[in-house]
């Protein structure tokens, strides 16, 4: 008879895709609550969740993307510090007293706050998630303006991935686009980061899906 | 009869109106706008944490709320000492 070593009896290969990709999955992702690739984040809800769905993935454009609105803020800030006294000396605008030099200032540190506080609101809450029923794109494009739209993951057909350019090469962020059979046709996660992980996970989502419904 | 518009006392208002006091007035009138402007960024904070809710949703809706109040001060400050 033939001796068995347990020891030596491997995990089946499905098993270890699974464990890997979760694993890189949870390796790239950032630190809650402001990164902008989040795997199996804890204390997230949004609306129209099912109690028993579970929330695998929560993006955002990488950070990268916000570098330009954060020096701006930063200038805006230190501006009165180096600008305008050179703007007073030379009698560009005129000098104010004491208490509307104070007005001033305040104003013009408050518009600054109000402009990074609005790049930061359209950042945060430009959203895309991935549950293990359905993805979910939250696009807020002003103050006054978003859209919701959400897909079952039955429902998509393809995924595909772009990623172009210096910064994405370097940082590691792309496009995710989802096509579907639902009102609408595609999803674009724009600028998110590791899109390859991205597209691997809906993949495999996908594949799930196919085999519940194989075996019903 | 009806009434006669006086063009001595709307000359005293107009001499009387320095481009100070202009100023003063359209910069309150600005800042009213701003403080509309602050109360409907508010109101869709809220909107939007109740789409997404994170453990960081309650500090954004407290910073969108200081922002109000701030430029309520915003207000009374250009008010009193301009």
């Amino acid at each position: 008879m033939p001796r068995i070593d347990i020891d030596v009896i491997e995990k089946p290969p499905e098993a270890k895709v699974i464990s890997t990709l979760d694993g890189e999955m949870k390796k790239g992702s950032g630190i809650a609550p402001l990164s902008a690739f989040l795997a199996f984040p804890a204390n997230v809800s949004f609306s129209g969740e099912q109690s028993d769905e579970q929330v695998i993935l929560l993006m955002r454009a990488h950070v990268i993307t916000t570098v330009p609105w954060i020096i701006t803020s930063l200038i805006i800030f230190m501006a009165p510090s180096f600008i305008f006294p050179l703007l007073f000396k030379y009698n560009i605008i005129p000098s104010l007293t004491g208490s509307q030099a104070f007005c001033a200032g305040v104003f013009w540190y408050l518009g600054g706050f109000t402009y990074a506080f609005l790049n930061f609101l359209y950042w945060f809450f430009n959203v895309y998630i991935v549950t293990n029923e359905q993805v979910v794109d939250v696009d807020w494009y002003s103050v006054i303006y978003r859209k919701i739209s959400s897909a079952q993951i039955s429902k998509i057909q393809d995924v595909t991935s772009k990623q172009g350019g210096v910064l994405a090469g370097v940082f590691d962020f792309g496009d995710v686009i989802i096509q579907t059979a639902s009102e609408l046709p595609n999803f674009d996660f724009s600028k998110v980061p590791h899109p390859q992980l991205v597209v691997r996970k809906l993949k495999e989502l996908m594949q799930k899906e196919e085999l519940q419904w194989e075996r019903k | 009869m009806g009434t006669q518009i006086n063009p001595d006392l709307i000359a005293q208002i107009v001499a009387g109106f320095s481009f100070l006091a202009f100023f003063k007035l359209f910069s309150l009138v600005l800042i009213f706008f701003y403080f509309i402007f602050t109360l409907v960024v508010y109101r869709q904070v809220t909107l939007m944490n109740q789409i997404l809710e994170t453990s960081f949703t309650p500090l954004v809706k407290l910073t969108a709320l200081v922002q109000i109040v701030a430029v309520v001060v915003l207000f009374f400050l250009v008010f009193l000492l301009v």
